[in-house]
């Protein structure tokens, strides 16, 4: 290898290496999209889903939320206080309604407001198909606080933004 | 290689060989860099590649078509009754596709599936379903517009359309 083909090379490799240990660092920003993708993990439905699955699942979907975490959804006429056990089974009986269902998170936006605050906006999208065989897809904006508590990030409090408004 | 001549030379390498397997030159890898930058930057700030998922503005745009969204369109101007306008969630990811029916302080609203505003019964030659739509009168709050898919054959409990506010409104698609 020429000379300074070998110095842009050296370039690129310690570029490459920056970015990867930027990456993988464990910041409370890495954390808090980690709760996300746990959260959309836990509600995901696979077609034929066994009851081990889905218990193992609502067991993890507790730990995602704070012990009271605040919901505001008018639509759905949800808006009020709720434990994370309620949250499970609130999930449960949603999930009871699709053969599958999909819950993504796009455009993470995380502020951390200090002293074990954050605010998280998202884009949540659920799409799945209802028992009934008809297809389902939501598309909400969420506005998300969170607390840390013992090193790990919960949900304390969910507000669905309307962005259209009937 | 010339006789007695102890140095070698490399075989001259022909145009498309040159093409597809380019030395990896300062010059070349700057110019892959620079390409790759602004195409980066055209497409993540200027024209964002659209996805259309869902059936919400047929027969103008079809499911599963593909299209980009201008994000300069409303730089200068505000969007006008009967603009097809890209509105955004969260971000840009993940977005809707809507006609503009009505503007801050017009009222709207649906009388036997007919859109009016202000009072007038409105031509709407891109609506081509049928359509059922009552929806009483309302009057579209400041700083925001009134959007509507154009596929009205859908029930109305099943369509999302409403007012939002236009500075959700990131652009508009570019055909």
């Amino acid at each position: 290898v020429k000379k300074p083909t070998r110095k842009y090379l050296l370039l690129a490799v310690i570029a490459l290496g920056t970015w990867v240990w930027f990456r993988s660092g464990d910041s409370d920003e890495k954390r808090i999209r980690k709760c996300f993708d746990r959260l959309a993990e836990c509600v995901t439905k696979p077609s034929g889903e066994q009851s081990v699955m889905m218990a193992a699942k609502m067991h993890n979907l507790g730990n995602v939320f704070a012990d009271t975490c605040y919901f505001e959804c008018e639509r759905a006429m949800m808006t009020g206080d709720y434990t994370p056990e309620e949250v499970s089974s609130h999930a449960v009986r949603a999930r009871s309604l699709f053969g599958d269902v999909k819950l993504a998170f796009y455009d993470l936006n995380v502020l951390l407001s200090g002293e074990g605050r954050a605010t998280a906006t998202v884009t949540a999208r659920l799409t799945g198909t209802m028992k009934s065989g008809e297809s389902f897809q939501e598309t909400h904006e969420l506005d998300c606080v969170l607390a840390k508590c013992e090193d790990d990030w919960r949900i304390n409090k969910v507000v669905v933004v309307q962005v259209l408004d009937k | 290689m010339k006789a007695g001549d102890d140095s070698t030379e490399a075989p001259p390498r022909n145009a498309l060989s040159r093409f597809f397997f380019p030395s990896l030159t300062p010059g070349y890898v700057l110019r892959v860099l620079g390409i790759a930058a602004c195409a980066y930057i055209v497409f993540s700030r200027v024209l964002i590649p659209l996805h259309i998922n869902g059936t919400s503005m047929e027969p103008t745009y079809h499911d599963r078509a593909w299209n980009l969204c201008w994000r300069f369109r409303y730089r200068s101007s505000l969007p006008e009754r009967g603009d097809v306008v890209v509105v955004r969630f969260a971000g840009m990811r993940v977005m809707l596709l809507k006609r503009v029916v009505a503007l801050s302080g017009e009222t709207v609203e649906f009388r036997g599936g007919k859109l009016f505003v202000n009072g007038e019964e409105q031509v709407e030659p891109y609506v081509a379903t049928p359509c059922d739509w009552e929806l009483s009168p309302r009057v579209v709050e400041e700083g925001k517009v009134y959007v509507v898919g154009d596929n009205r054959g859908v029930p109305m409990a099943n369509h999302k359309f409403g007012q939002t506010s236009v500075l959700r409104i990131v652009g508009a698609p570019l055909w």
